[in-house]
Formats: structure tokens, sequence, C-alpha cells
């Protein structure tokens, strides 16, 4: 396409420090009146930490033993984690969270000034903090602000990159996909479909062999060297290279029409996927190719959140659904500010800019579009869990019995809890079990494989064990969502020594 | 009046390196060593010992790693050089520039010497207001024979330094600052290329900076990059410290440890200081340290000296441990009375001396025994290697060992980039083989401080012969 280079005017606004100062204050007040109320997630990743921390096995192995728990998210917590401790849970979540949230604004604001949109930004901005799913997701400890942010980074530092070529935009571009990448494996669908973006806006220019590979080497060796690195990791401390990305042969165990729940989900955030869209087909008509390649970008997220749909898998798509709500609200600021019709509805920019505030003040009054309701926590059965399986043997036997508690979730619900009797398991081998505990009765504890749950390694491995058992496991009994197995040992065969 | 070559030696004998330690120093290093040593070699302390170490490393390599970022960042993000427009050089009339002395010692360098005649000569400088003075050592009689073969322009002179100890570079430099004439002064290195517009750049950056501004440092890079890998890295190395740390430092208002050429000074304030220590093997290193040590400061100039990227392993080893025992020299005389350093460079400078003196020196020493530990974790798996590593600092290390090697590799592939020499990025990222060349070298350096600390391994130029590879 031979696309007139759009300009985009050189302003050079700084990023607001006590903008993102004053928010993250904000959060951080808002937030530590609900830590009661803080995410699994962030309960879980919190006690991985605690593991790190401690220099534990478990804890290593949880860092980076699944695609479906990213290490970043960890890894951001660990400082405060280390600094606090055990003594305020939820904090280091909630800040990390209240410092990201702080961030996307600080950066979404950068980027609509740096496109010199006047006051109208202002409106742009205040659609997305009053967004009442990015609010929660501010004060719940959530990772998803984490991956708004970079997701913003990347969108934006590529916008700028394709117009202006600065190296500053494609640097930050590329350590920002770096680092989405290690921090929503989820994503990666959506980055492959940037990169190529890259590679053909990097194609469509008349740039030497040498300068194309450069670009292509610099923007891509961060996405590619934190791959390998997670891979690395992986062979180091699993023993397999590709052990992270093993749950993606398991089926999907979402029931029900995905599409019509996906539309339940969207609500009234499927107008943040028509400004891309709209974004695309305005652009292709005025053969504005940076508009095309932007808007293309932005609207990528959908397809991509569509695609896991249809595996069945619907928090990823609900993941990349929020990264829709960012950069719609950036396609907004792009169409109005630097797109080829930019122009022609100078006079409607106003009203245009209103629409995201509108849409998160219609969302206050719609059900809250989450994907599942999360059930009130049941706490104290852990000890009627181990008071029941004490009983079955005899009281001097109650030393001898050891349950393994399988996938991420046991770092929740073990939190805190030094047992000797409870083990963790992200990849647990039955009979190495065997091997390790000999003389001991054992149990594994497995939760039900709904959601994220389905892609822990116990239930890749073990396909079906929830619903049908193994051969070499017997039902003992259900508690609240977790079903415990005993493993059958059987004796080893005596040696004959007459033979 | 002239100060004489050894001024700062003979003055200030705190502020030459002549006598390497002071006594204090090399109490507290043999103190230091011994304690270390003592405590690897008695068992039940051995474990807290090589904690403390791991520990202190660490956090040491993560804030150097966070210091690089920080100067990347501000390097391509702000306007940190001085950069006169083509319509100021073009207004600038030739009757008001001043006079500009140019020194170019030499030492066995016969063959450079057409060169260096014509690179001067291409200088977009009135003939009549420039100072040039070869300064020639007497004991080489193939250089100075050169020079008297060739006829020199008239506002070239051929200088004599007498044959003495320390024959060294500093001290030739003080021998031309005495006989300079001009108002500013730059040195050049005999195989140097700057650009034509260098000298009015640099008189017009005098002119628009504040008066506490003394030397403008040009950019430095190579004009033989491709020559082979070496000369690739070096000029990977050399981007990214030019262009990607140096203006972040002046943006800072930091320390600038000078390059050891093309640095222009106002001949007045150089003399104030004495010039350079002649018994310093990185004399500029040094003379930027005390550039702000008297309150002045430097910045840095958006112009380029082209030179000769060393191609030989051999000279490189020479030339890189000479540099690394001279930033060792300058960190030992700068830290001979610490209060009155804070005091006069002021906390904020002192941080970034340590960091870019002692930061470069600790960071080639100590790499060679992570690189050793690294392996071992990876290739034996071993466990007893996690007692070194409490919790906190192996995140730390961890964070170190991926992030922090991947930013320096990546930052000398976007030197390259940055330089607009494309084909070079990919040699950049392979970086780290360069790093154990460092080390090797710095260990060298450090045998050296001892056992010969001044002296002057002279790098070999006029390897490089085709004139094809200009840039």
């Amino acid at each position: 396409m031979s696309a007139p280079e759009q300009f985009i005017p050189d302003a050079k606004p700084r990023i607001n420090r006590w903008l993102i100062l004053g928010l993250t204050i904000l959060f951080c007040t808002a937030g530590i009146s609900q830590l009661a109320s803080i995410s699994d997630e962030a309960i879980t990743r919190e006690a991985i930490c605690l593991r790190l921390l401690g220099n534990n096995t478990e804890g290593r192995q949880a860092l980076i033993s699944s695609a479906w728990w990213a290490p970043l998210p960890t890894l951001l917590r660990l400082p405060i984690v280390c600094a606090s401790g055990d003594r305020w849970p939820g904090l280091s979540s909630l800040v990390v969270s209240s410092i990201m949230g702080a961030l996307l604004i600080g950066l979404i604001e950068l980027a609509l000034h740096s496109w010199n949109m006047k006051f109208q930004r202002h409106l742009l901005v205040a659609g997305l903090g009053a967004n009442p799913l990015f609010i929660e997701q501010c004060l719940n400890g959530s990772s998803n602000t984490t991956i708004l942010f970079f997701s913003a980074m990347v969108a934006y530092c590529f916008s700028i990159w394709i117009a202006r070529r600065k190296l500053r935009a494609l640097v930050l571009f590329a350590i920002a996909a770096g680092l989405l990448l290690i921090t929503s494996f989820e994503t990666a669908s959506w980055l492959i479909l940037v990169i190529l973006l890259l590679v053909i806006d990097q194609c469509r220019r008349k740039s030497s062999d040498n300068e194309t590979e450069a670009v292509l080497t610099l923007g891509l060796l961060p996405i590619v060297y934190s791959g390998l690195l997670w891979i690395l990791m992986n062979w180091l401390i699993m023993g397999d290279p590709f052990y992270f990305l093993r749950s993606f042969a398991t089926t999907s165990s979402a029931s029900g029409n995905v599409m019509l729940e996906q539309c339940r989900v969207t609500g009234p955030y499927v107008v943040f996927c028509i400004i891309p869209l709209l974004l695309v087909i305005f652009s292709a008509i005025a053969r504005d190719g940076n508009g095309l390649t932007f808007g293309i970008m932005a609207f990528a997220p959908i397809l991509c959140g569509l695609l896991f749909s249809h595996k069945g898998m619907l928090w990823p798509s609900s993941g990349l659904l929020h990264i829709n709500l960012v950069l719609g609200i950036l396609s907004l600021g792009y169409l109005l500010c630097v797109s080829s019709v930019a122009t022609k509805i100078k006079r409607a920019r106003h009203i245009l800019a209103i629409i995201p505030l509108l849409l998160s003040l219609l969302t206050y009054l719609m059900p809250s579009p989450t994907l599942a309701d999360r059930p009130a926590a049941v706490t104290g059965w852990l000890d009627d869990l181990k008071m029941h399986v004490k009983t079955q043997h005899d009281e001097r036997k109650a030393n001898f019995i050891k349950i393994y508690v399988c996938g991420y979730d046991s770092f929740r619900l073990l939190k805190g809890l030094e047992d000797p009797m409870l083990l963790h398991s992200l990849d647990l081998d039955f009979s190495k079990a065997v091997t390790d505990y000999p003389g001991h009765q054992l149990y594994i504890l497995v939760s039900e494989p709904i959601g994220r749950k389905a892609m822990d390694s116990i239930h890749w491995k073990h396909n079906m064990l929830f619903e049908q058992g193994e051969d070499v496991l017997l039902y003992d009994s259900d508690w609240h969502g977790w079903r415990l197995f005993e493993i059958i040992q059987t004796e080893k065969p005596k040696p004959n020594y007459s033979q | 009046m002239k100060a004489g070559p050894l001024a700062i030696a003979d003055q200030q004998p705190e502020l030459s390196a002549r006598s390497t330690f002071w006594p204090w120093q090399r109490i507290l290093i043999a103190s230091i060593f011994l304690a270390f040593l003592a405590g690897v070699l008695w068992a039940p302390s051995r474990v807290t010992t090589a904690r403390v170490f791991v520990t202190l490393s660490t956090i040491f390599y993560l804030a150097f790693t966070l210091y690089k970022v920080l100067l990347m960042s501000l390097s391509t993000n702000h306007k940190s050089l001085i950069s006169p427009t083509p319509e100021e050089i073009a207004a600038v009339k030739d009757l008001d520039l001043p006079v500009y002395s140019v020194l170019v010692p030499m030492y066995h360098e016969a063959e450079s010497v057409p060169h260096l005649v014509a690179a001067l000569a291409r200088m977009d400088y009135p003939a009549d207001k420039m100072d040039i003075q070869l300064l020639l050592e007497e004991d080489d009689n193939a250089t100075r024979k050169a020079v008297a073969n060739l006829a020199l322009p008239k506002n070239c002179r051929a200088t004599v330094v007498p044959d003495s100890q320390p024959k060294t570079k500093p001290k030739a430099c003080n021998i031309g600052m005495d006989n300079a004439q001009g108002k500013y002064l730059v040195i050049y290195d005999a195989e140097d290329r700057p650009e034509p517009d260098q000298l009015k750049k640099a008189v017009i950056g005098f002119s628009k900076s504040d008066p506490s501004v003394i030397c403008l440092q040009s950019k430095l890079n190579f004009y033989n990059p491709r020559q082979n890998i070496l000369t690739r890295w070096f000029t990977a190395e050399y981007s990214a410290w030019f262009d990607l740390s140096l203006p972040g430092l002046a943006r800072l208002n930091a320390v600038i440890p000078l390059g050891g050429t093309s640095n222009h000074f106002i001949t007045e304030k150089l003399r104030e200081l004495m010039g350079w220590d002649p018994f310093n093997v990185t004399e500029d290193c040094d003379l930027g340290v005390r550039v702000y040590r008297k309150g002045y400061c430097t910045r840095m100039l958006a112009t380029t000296t082209w030179e000769e990227a060393c191609s030989s392993p051999k000279y490189w080893f020479r030339q890189r441990t000479r540099w690394l025992k001279g930033y060792m020299q300058t960190f030992l005389v700068h830290t001979r009375n610490p209060f009155k350093l804070a005091q006069e460079l002021g906390t904020r400078n002192v941080i970034h001396f340590h960091m870019l003196i002692a930061g470069v020196i600790v960071c080639f020493l100590i790499n060679p025994f992570y690189w050793m530990l690294a392996l071992l974790w990876f290739l034996l798996r071993n466990n007893e290697l996690k007692i070194l590593f409490p919790g906190p600092v192996f995140a730390m290390g961890a964070l170190c060992l991926f992030a922090g090697n991947f930013v320096f590799a990546y930052a000398s592939g976007l030197g390259c980039f940055w330089r607009k020499k494309y084909d070079l990025v990919k040699y950049g990222l392979l970086a780290p083989v360069y790093w154990i060349m460092m080390s090797y070298s710095a260990w060298r350096a450090l045998f050296q401080l001892f056992s010969d600390p001044h002296k002057w391994e002279k790098t070999k130029h006029g390897l490089f012969k085709s004139e094809d590879d200009q840039p």
C-alpha cells in the first residue's frame, strides 16, 4: 500500500510523576481497607514469593512451571514480600497493582498528550480511571494492571516507532513486549501478531538489508530472550525445557456456549472492540499505512480472545478483553488526533471523547461482568481433613501420613501453614512419591479443574483424574472443590532366591 | 609562566599517582585481603564470609545495572550534547575566532605523520589561528626524521620532549601545554581524524556554555570497525560509551572520565589545574575528575573524532590493561582523602565517581568468579551453592545474571544502531566474549598495579591500511 506517511506532532510531554504518585497513594489507601477480599491469584503469588524467599524447590517450580502462572507478576511482588514477610497478606499485591494501575493512567495520558490531544485527553483518561473493572483490578491485587500497562506500552511505543522511527521507541516496545510475555503468556498470541506487523512495516520501508536486520534484532531480541529464559529455567528446575507448555495439550473444561458467554462478559466493552475496527476501516480507505497498522494491532486482541474462547478457555480471553479496553481508548485517541480522519471529525472530538467515560458509568448500572462468582472462602476444613485421614488409621501411624496438595491453588490453601503432613506438589510423580516416603500412607488432594486450575500439571499429566481417578488412586472424599485420593501402594514382589 | 611537566606531582603530590598507595591505603587493602583470606580458610566462618561477599557483590551488580539503564535512558531522551547548528557554524567569522592550540603527542608513529598532517589540513579553521604542536620524544629518531622530511605547514611546529622519566604521554602534553599559545587547546592522537568543523564547534560550544564549563569532550569512534571481530566489538563498546552513557552523565552534571583524545580545554583553566598527571597511565580520566574537584565541569560536544581501533589482540590487551590500571590509580589517588573528595565533589558526584571508576574495576574483577559460579550451577546443579545465596540474594543474583547481562549486551547492540552501523548490531550482542577479555585485562592490570604501576604499554597504531572503510 502506498501510504502517505502520517505526521505525528513531535510534542515531547513528560510523564506526570505527581499524577502517578497521587494515584498510587489513592489506590493503596482505598485498597488497604479491602485487603481481606484480595484476589485468589494475589494470595497464591504471595505464597509463592514466601517459598522463593525460603529458597524452597517448590517456590522455584511454581515460579516457572506453568505458562498460565507467568513469573514476572510474582517477581514484582518479591521485594515487598521480602520486606513485609507474612505480616500483611495482600499488601505486596495491592502495592504492585496500584503502582501499575497508576503507571497505566500516566502512560495513557502521556500517549494522548504526545499525540497533541488537548483537554479531551482528560475525558479519555477519566473513562479508564472510572471504569469499575479497572478500579477493581487496582484494588484487588490482580496482575491484570501489570498486563494492561505493558500492553499499553507495547501499543504506544509501536505507534511511535512506525511513525517517527525513534530508536528509544523501538527499544521500549521490545522491552515491554518481552516483559509482557513473562507477565501473561496468554498475550503471546497477540504479540506474535504485533511482531508480524513490525516485520511487515519494516519490509514496506525502503531500508537496507542491514538496517532491517538490525531493527528486527533489537525489536525482537527481548521477546526471544524472555522466551528462551523461561525455557532454560524449565530445563534447569523441572528437567524439561518445555514443561510449562505441556498444558496446551489439555482440552478445555468449559461448558456451554462459549461465544454467548463471551458476549455476556463483554457487555458494554464491545464498543471498545469497535473503535480499533473503525480505525482499520478509515485508515484503509485513506490509504494510511500507519493508522492501519495501529488499528490492526489494537483489534488483534479480540481475535486472539475469540481463538481462546473457541478453545473453550475463557479466562485468557477475559484478560485479552481487558487489554482491549486500554487499546480501545488509545485507538480512539489515535483516531481523533493522528489518523487521516482526525481533521474531518475535529468538531465531534468532544462528543466522541466522552464515550469511554459514559460506558464506564453505564457499567456501574449493569451486573458485574465477571466470569464466575467467587465462592465464599471456607476456612478451617483442612483440620477436618487431617482429622478425617488420621481417624482412618491407627493413631500411631499419624506421623506416617503425607498428603500431597496439588497445583497452584495449594499455595493459597497452605499459605502460612508449616505442617509436615501437608506437602506442596506441582510436579507429582506417584511412583516417586512412594519411593520418597516408604512405609507412609500417601494421599493426594486435587482441586476441581475449573478455569486456570485445569492447566495444573496434575490434570494435564493425568487427564480426567478428578472425574475418573487413576489406576493407582483410590477415591476417598470431597472437600470444598477439592478431591482426596489415596495412593495405592502395591507390595514389592519378594525376590525368589530359589531361581 | 611555565609550570613544568611534573607540576602536579611536585606541587600537589596528593593528586598525583607518583606514589601509588598511601600508607593507610596499603594497610586497609592488606587488612581486607587478610580478613577475607582468614574468613575463607577458617572453616567456621567460611560460609558467612562467602555469603557476605556474594551479598555485597550482588547488591553492587544490581546498582551498577540500574545505573547503566539510567544513563542510557537519559542519553537517548534528552538533549545532553552541545550541538552547534550548521547555521551557527556558518555565521562564525574567521576574524572573530581565537587562536586554537592543537597538541599531538607522538611516539614511534612515523607512519602516521602524513595522515595526521593531511587530517589537520582538512580542519575548517583559519590556518593562521591554529597553533599545532607535534610533541616528539627525544629518543624517537624515526618519527622525528619523518617529521623533518615533511614540509610542515607554517602553523605546525615540532616540540621535542626531553628524554627523561616518566616517559609518558601526559608529560609530553604538559610540555605542549606550557608552550601553547591558543585560548583553547585540544589533544589529538597521531592517527585521529577529527571532523573538520570540530574546532569551530568547540569555540561556539564554549561561548554558549556556562563559565564553569572548561572542557568539552568530543565523541570518539573508529574508522576501521569492520577490520576484524575485535574492532567490531571495540566499536560497539565505544558507541555504547560515548553515545549512550557519557551524554547521560553530562545531563546529570556528573563527573565525566575524559577520553584520551579530542578533549577541548580553555588553556588558562587547564594551566590552573596544572595539566595532566605524568604518572597516571589514564591521565585523561584523572583530569576529568580533577576538573570537577576544582568546581568546573565538562560537557559533551556533538562532533566525532575517528580513531583507529586496535585490531591486534596482543596490543588490545596491553592497551586495556593500561586503561584499567589507570582507573585503579585514579581511584586510589582521589580516595586518599575521602572527606575532602566528598567536600569538593558533593555527595551526588562522589556516588558517580565510585560507580564510574570503582564500579568498572570491580565489575571486571569479580565477573570471572560469577561466571564460574553460574557455569558450575548450570553444569553440576550443585545444591551446595544454594547456601551462598539466601532467598533475597538469590533473587537479586538471578535478576543480575539474566537481566543485567542482557542489558549490557543489548546496550552494545544499541550503540551500533545509534551510530547507524547496522551491520555491527549483531556483533554487539556477542559482547559477553569481549567481557571475558576485559576481565583478563583487569586482573593483569591489578597485578601490574603492584609490580609496575607506571609502566606505559603503548598501543600500536597503523595496523589498518585500507582507506576504503571510512565513516
